[in-house]
């Protein structure tokens, strides 16, 4: 009958465990550098995914503004056209121009800032990912130029719009403006609608109202031009820092 | 020893050691994205601190100019064309600057839960200028806006458009306003003294406004000062 021994099993010494010890180890930190290493990747990828992402909402942005910039330099003009016709000509001679004048000052041109991808950096807590200080400094300052745009002056303006409306509510024909209306614009009344009120003290504050919607659209222009700057700049390094095309 | 004693014996200080190793590099869940967090909030204070500057100089020349309401109030109740001095008075109330706060790392610690990676004190104190200026917020959408709004709509009453627009339609920003002060004309368009009367009360009370504003921002100034000087020392930064 065959009998199986038991081998015989040498004593393992200390510096055995040790060196097992040390290898268990390594292969635990090389595992700590790896996935460091793919947190960085990882990180890397998604910072360079915001980037692309920035440069569109830019884009938009600067087309925006463009487009807002050419309408309220026009609406400038139109004031200008309006005031000289109430202060300088005879305003009973120009009501279809008047009413088509004023008919189109209260509208306000606003900016929408296209802010997907900064709104998703801030609200996720990943500016951090955007390593580049001097794009992550350019986008803080153009998020500030923007706020001040679409927070305090489209709030401003909407104030003195409706201090506006009460002088328009007063002096002008609702019958005319309603016949004026062709969609979302607004056409020219034939013949010479006369106003509500020629009285001197109403025109005099009309014009008053009208002046300080001038100067905040024009303030509004200058600096939506800051903000068209602040963002061609920023996406022309954003470009640059990132390689872009 | 047998063996599974010296697989445990081996594997848990190993699993310490590599806990040891993510919490001394700092992973992104740690300290490393809190130091992260105060650092851009260090460039942020800095930013606003510039800005925070423009502000004050902006209410303080508005606040000199104002202050010599009376002198002038006296002047045009007793000769109702001589308005000359009024232009300076429409040239500081005719408008104002708000001051937006640069949120980046604000947004970032209330919404992704960045505060919790923060010390409490840091946390703490970056919570006290939050509220501070939103104090001021607050102050310049309702009180001040009010004040404002009355002194422009009274001012569209009194003054003639044709003496007062010419001159004061240029663009002013908070760096560079060209407004200019000198009328062309009396500039009273009514000989309604009530009015008048009415128009320098409003403006008292949009220059004590404006105090308040100016003492606002120099309390939020001089936070930002504290707090830039604290991460300075104790983050050691530049």
């Amino acid at each position: 009958m065959e009998v199986h021994h038991h081998a015989h099993t040498e004593e393992k010494k200390w510096t055995h465990y040790l060196f097992e010890f040390l290898m268990l180890f390594l292969a635990v930190f090389a595992g700590f550098l790896a996935e460091n290493q793919r947190e960085h990747f990882v990180e890397n990828k998604r910072e360079r995914a915001y980037i692309r992402s920035i440069a569109e909402d830019l884009r938009q942005d600067i087309n925006q503004l463009d487009s807002i910039i050419r309408t309220r330099k026009r609406l400038d003009k139109i004031m200008d056209s309006l005031l000289y016709l109430m202060n300088y000509e005879d305003p009973k001679q120009h009501g279809n121009e008047i009413y088509f004048y004023t008919r189109q000052i209260p509208r306000t041109f606003r900016f929408n800032t296209n802010d997907r991808t900064i709104s998703q950096l801030k609200n996720a807590g990943n500016w951090r990912l955007i390593h580049n200080q001097k794009v992550s400094e350019g986008l803080a300052n153009y998020d500030i130029v923007g706020h001040s745009l679409t927070q305090y002056i489209e709030q401003r303006e909407e104030s003195l719009v409706l201090i506006l409306y009460q002088s328009i509510d007063k002096m002008f024909d609702n019958r005319v403006f309603e016949k004026m209306i062709d969609g979302l614009n607004f056409i020219k009344p034939t013949g010479n609608p006369k106003l509500m009120s020629y009285d001197k003290y109403d025109i005099n504050e009309f014009c008053n109202r009208i002046h300080f919607r001038k100067n905040s659209n024009l303030y509004f222009i200058v600096v939506a031009e800051k903000l068209f700057n602040e963002a061609n700049k920023t996406l022309a390094m954003i470009k640059d820092e990132y390689h872009l095309k | 020893m047998d063996a599974l004693s010296l697989g445990i014996y081996n594997v848990v200080p190993c699993c310490v050691l590599w806990f040891l190793c993510r919490e001394c590099s700092g992973t992104p869940g740690g300290k490393r994205k809190a130091h992260q967090y105060i650092q851009s909030l260090y460039e942020d204070l800095k930013a606003d601190t510039t800005r925070i500057n423009q502000l004050i100089t902006y209410d303080e020349e508005k606040i000199n100019a104002l202050n010599n309401m009376y002198t002038c109030y006296n002047n045009v109740i007793r000769d109702m064309k001589a308005t000359a001095c009024m232009g300076v008075l429409i040239r500081h109330s005719r408008s104002n600057r708000g001051f937006v706060l640069t949120d980046r790392t604000l947004q970032q610690l209330a919404n992704a839960g960045g505060y919790r990676l923060l010390a409490k004190e840091d946390a703490d104190s970056i919570i006290v200028y939050e509220n501070m200026y939103k104090g001021y917020l607050d102050f310049q959408t309702t009180v001040f806006q009010g004040a404002q709004d009355n002194v422009r709509n009274t001012l569209n009453q009194i003054a003639d458009f044709k003496v007062m627009a010419p001159h004061q339609l240029t663009t002013a920003t908070m760096a560079n306003d060209t407004t200019s002060s000198i009328l062309s004309g009396p500039l009273l368009f009514t000989e309604d003294k009530v009015l008048l009367n009415r128009w320098f009360n409003e403006l008292a009370i949009y220059l004590r406004t404006t105090n308040g504003q100016r003492n606002s921002i120099l309390q939020l100034k001089n936070k930002a000062i504290n707090l830039i000087q604290y991460y300075k020392n104790k983050h050691h930064f530049d």
